[in-house]
């Protein structure tokens, strides 16, 4: 009865988020998609870390470091064939002359990051929490300074600009919808049991059989994935990608939108991600207008040490959003 | 000199003390005999700062001790021995007894008092440059018991020195425990080597479980039924 | 230039370079030691020693007053962000603590960035990077002589200071085992601020020289350094401080004679090799290569 219910409530709100996104893809301003965008993006950014690092408890300061890969993917594979055969000497012909779709880029984008993060899990997963750590920063310079060097491929650091803009609010919500489903059945699966499992105690898990570093690989791999599509997705909406967008800022942006939320809630990364946008928009217009710039990423590091002094479990902990919730606010549910 | 009263202490959600009171006058050597697990070393550690009692009191020369720091405890006269040594494995041996004396500013007194400590146990003589980490059991046990010594304690307390050593090197702890109790120090002797205890002890205390089950004269003890089948072997 | 000779510049580089790592490592591991964290915003420390020494020196102070008190800035940011923001998180979890050096990497760089605007500038005092003398074709700058005769005797200082102080040995007592630390009675608190003080003047005298050789400062300087410092952490097994030392004369080296080694158009990617050292020193050596046990002693 309870789950009937519950689906309803589901399917409701599903039909509502969609309603709005057609509704603001039709008709909205400029500023307000733009930000919507970037709000999806987030989502998803947020929410594939928080699969890698809270919910399989991986410390991976790296993750930016597939979108960059993400990026760059997406943006060879649509920047147009004059473009790349003026820009990027380096490609093998037969890329300089075609030019993909925003679909296909996104999924081989996020299949190459995948494969990358095969071969870095596997170094990390040996690793103790810090190591880790500063491991996965390694990797995050690493490809920092080949797409700042690889000149003939990536247009070193003036980045490659002029690409599509493809990405519009169908497939940022799409893509964040999508995301959030495969990370909630990812821990509410059999496997997902056992991840939680893993992530409180390696060893007991361990113990009772359950191969823990495959399957945090395999959390490593997925988060890589989904976070290398939104790479692809940001690059086609701004329309620019450069070695510097995907550095120390926004690796902390996501961190912070994880762990004020909640590491291990997904729903937490979600409602989080959205205000954490909303915040980011409001400072940045603050900023403008008095013409002073850095004041926002000083505030958000200021509450997330705030935030991670008296509040470390994040708003949420690793509770996820439930309907029962309302049942005490109104009798209606 | 040192009062317990009604001490509670708590691990999560587990209790490990569950009321735990007694006393050590000053110039008394006083025993708290148990087996593994019974509370032993956790009240020793709230009394030395490291454990934080929930409910309960510590009092000592008068004053009280649950809201003070570690460091401040020391200073204050109390010394304790832990169970399992902790000795700086890193550090030589007189580095080890240096930081004996951490708080301690009189540095002449202390360069004697560690050739006092040496002339109590002799088989660090020849050991002070060696790092603690390389001594047998027995010598780290030795250096940790120096160790204490080097604060000057009014108020020795020693967790188990007997732990894991053999036949004969349990004997010279002791021996050494006996010539303290008679230079006037106060000693609270935690063991699980309940014979030995109440020989050297003027009182002892049962703690089974988290509570002081039974209490008096070390002599009073050692004949008692209970304490022969429970921890004399019979 | 001959073989040899261009030998010897390399080896001069690398012991200059290698100089400025030790520093920085020393001070990042001593931290580590103790508190089991780590620390980025060191880096940022170093930054912070070179903005002061330059903007005192622009303001007129004479250079020696302007770099004496620069460094002396930098250790009391030092023990200001230990009190700020890693007392409050005494006993969280080391990713906590991590994360929160990376909040203050963030907040510090974008602060300084705030004051003194986001640009490269020139960093020309003392015109350090002049060559000094030249033997058969050798230009040995003075930044060279410098760097290598401060750190040996910065080092000479800290060996003493670790063997032979009290503070020194309850350092070592505190990383070694916290719990025996607190039951002698060691005041942690002391403890701690003085590893900060001393590894954050250690970090200004770092600064000093990074950006004198570079000629320039910027907001970031500090990042790539004290990744770097980690990496030669690494190699030194974590911890300790000899291990340290030799991390960061390691670490120099490998990097000058790698790119001596690479062809030109490659040399952009040096910071690359260096990380993939890391990642290959970890998989092959987790303990390090001088660490036996050292990644064991936990505090």
């Amino acid at each position: 009865m309870n789950k009937n219910k519950h689906a309803l409530y589901l399917m409701i709100s599903m039909g509502l988020f969609f309603c709005a996104v057609y509704l603001l893809d039709a008709y909205g301003n400029h500023y307000y998609q733009r930000v919507s965008n970037l709000m999806m993006i987030y989502v998803i950014l947020t929410v594939s870390l928080n699969l890698s690092n809270g919910i399989v408890g991986i410390s991976s300061l790296g993750q930016i470091g597939f979108m960059s890969i993400g990026a760059y993917v997406s943006a060879i594979l649509t920047l147009p064939p004059g473009l790349k055969e003026h820009w990027l000497t380096g490609l093998p012909h037969w890329m300089s002359t075609i030019q993909s779709g925003l679909f296909p880029a996104m999924i081989l984008a996020g299949i190459l990051a995948a494969a990358i993060a095969f071969l870095v899990g596997i170094v990390i997963l040996r690793l103790q929490g810090v190591f880790a750590a500063v491991t996965t920063l390694g990797f995050l310079i690493i490809v920092k300074v080949v797409a700042e060097n690889w000149m003939t491929v990536t247009r070193g650091g003036r980045g490659i600009s002029s690409l599509p803009t493809y990405t519009n609010l169908w497939w940022t919500s799409a893509v964040a919808v999508i995301t959030v489903y495969v990370v909630l059945r990812i821990i509410r699966s059999p496997y997902g049991r056992s991840m939680l499992a893993v992530r409180e105690h390696d060893l007991a898990a361990q113990s009772i059989g359950i191969n823990a570093p495959r399957i945090r690989l395999l959390a490593f791999v997925i988060s890589a994935f989904f976070t290398a599509v939104a790479g692809a997705l940001w690059a086609n909406l701004i329309g620019v990608v450069s070695p510097g967008s995907f550095y120390l800022w926004l690796t902390l942006l996501i961190i912070i939108m994880m762990v004020v939320g909640g590491m291990g809630s997904v729903t937490g990364s979600v409602f989080s991600a959205i205000g954490f946008t909303i915040l980011l928009e409001l400072l940045r217009g603050f900023e403008n207008k008095i013409a002073v710039y850095g004041i926002s990423s000083i505030i958000f590091a200021i509450v997330f040490m705030l935030v991670i002094i008296f509040h470390p479990d994040g708003v949420m902990g690793d509770r996820e959003f439930s309907w029962d919730w309302f049942k005490r606010i109104t009798p209606l549910f | 000199m040192l009062e317990v009263t009604d001490l509670e202490v708590f691990y999560g959600n587990i209790q490990a003390l569950h009321g735990i009171s007694f006393k050590v006058e000053k110039g008394e050597t006083v025993t708290i005999i148990g087996s593994n697990g019974a509370g032993k070393s956790t009240t020793l550690l709230a009394i030395a700062g490291l454990l934080k009692p929930q409910k309960g009191e510590i009092k000592y020369l008068d004053k009280h001790l649950d809201k003070l720091s570690a460091y401040q405890i020391v200073s204050m006269g109390i010394s304790l021995c832990p169970e399992g040594r902790r000795i700086f494995t890193s550090l030589s041996v007189y580095e080890n007894l240096l930081m004996g004396a951490v708080q301690r500013r009189d540095k002449k007194a202390v360069r004697d008092d560690i050739h006092w400590v040496v002339s109590l146990f002799p088989d660090l003589k020849d050991r002070l440059e060696q790092q603690g980490g390389t001594l047998s059991g027995g010598q780290q046990q030795m250096l940790a018991i120096g160790r204490a010594l080097m604060s000057k304690p009014k108020l020795l307390i020693l967790d188990e020195p007997s732990l894991g050593l053999s036949p004969m090197l349990v004997n010279q702890i002791f021996e050494v425990i006996a010539m303290l109790k008679n230079i006037g120090t106060t000693v609270l002797l935690v063991e699980q080597n309940a014979r030995q205890a109440l020989e050297i002890a003027d009182r002892g205390y049962v703690i089974e479980t988290g509570m002081i089950t039974m209490e008096g004269p070390s002599s009073v003890l050692k004949n008692s039924d209970r304490v022969k089948s429970a921890y004399l072997g019979g | 230039m001959s073989h040899t000779a261009y030998f010897f510049q390399q080896f001069i580089n690398a012991l200059s370079l290698g100089s400025i790592y030790a520093l920085v490592t020393i001070g990042l591991a001593m931290v580590f030691s103790i508190l089991r964290l780590i620390n980025f915003a060191h880096g940022d420390l170093m930054m912070i020693g070179s903005y002061s020494i330059l903007m005192l020196w622009n303001a007129g102070v004479p250079v020696w007053m302007a770099i004496l008190a620069g460094i002396v800035l930098c250790g009391i940011a030092g023990v200001i962000m230990e009190r700020v923001c890693y007392r409050p998180l005494r006993g969280s979890a080391e990713m906590t603590t991590l994360l929160t050096s990376f909040a203050v990497v963030v907040l510090l760089e974008n602060g300084v960035t705030l004051l003194f605007g986001p640009n490269t500038r020139p960093f020309r005092i003392l015109n350090f990077t002049s060559p000094t003398f030249s033997i058969d074709s050798i230009l040995i700058s003075k930044i060279d002589v410098i760097s290598v005769v401060l750190t040996l005797i910065i080092l000479l200082l800290t060996t003493l200071f670790i063997k032979k102080t009290t503070i020194g040995i309850s350092m070592r007592a505190v990383a070694d085992d916290l719990t025996a630390s607190h039951l002698v009675g060691i005041r942690l608190n002391r403890v701690i601020v003085s590893a900060f003080f001393i590894g954050s003047l250690f970090a200004g005298v770092a600064g000093l020289l990074w950006s004198a050789r570079a000629g320039k400062l910027y907001p970031l300087m500090g990042f790539i350094p004290v990744v770097k410092a980690f990496v030669a952490a690494v190699i030194g097994g974590f911890g300790s401080i000899p291990g340290a030392v030799v991390g960061g004369y390691v670490l120099g080296f490998a990097e000058v004679f790698l790119v001596a080694l690479l062809p030109p158009e490659l040399q952009g990617y040096r910071d690359a090799f260096v990380f993939i050292l890391l990642i290959f020193i970890l998989l092959v050596r987790p303990q390090g290569i001088l660490g036996a046990k050292t990644m064991q002693r936990r505090i």
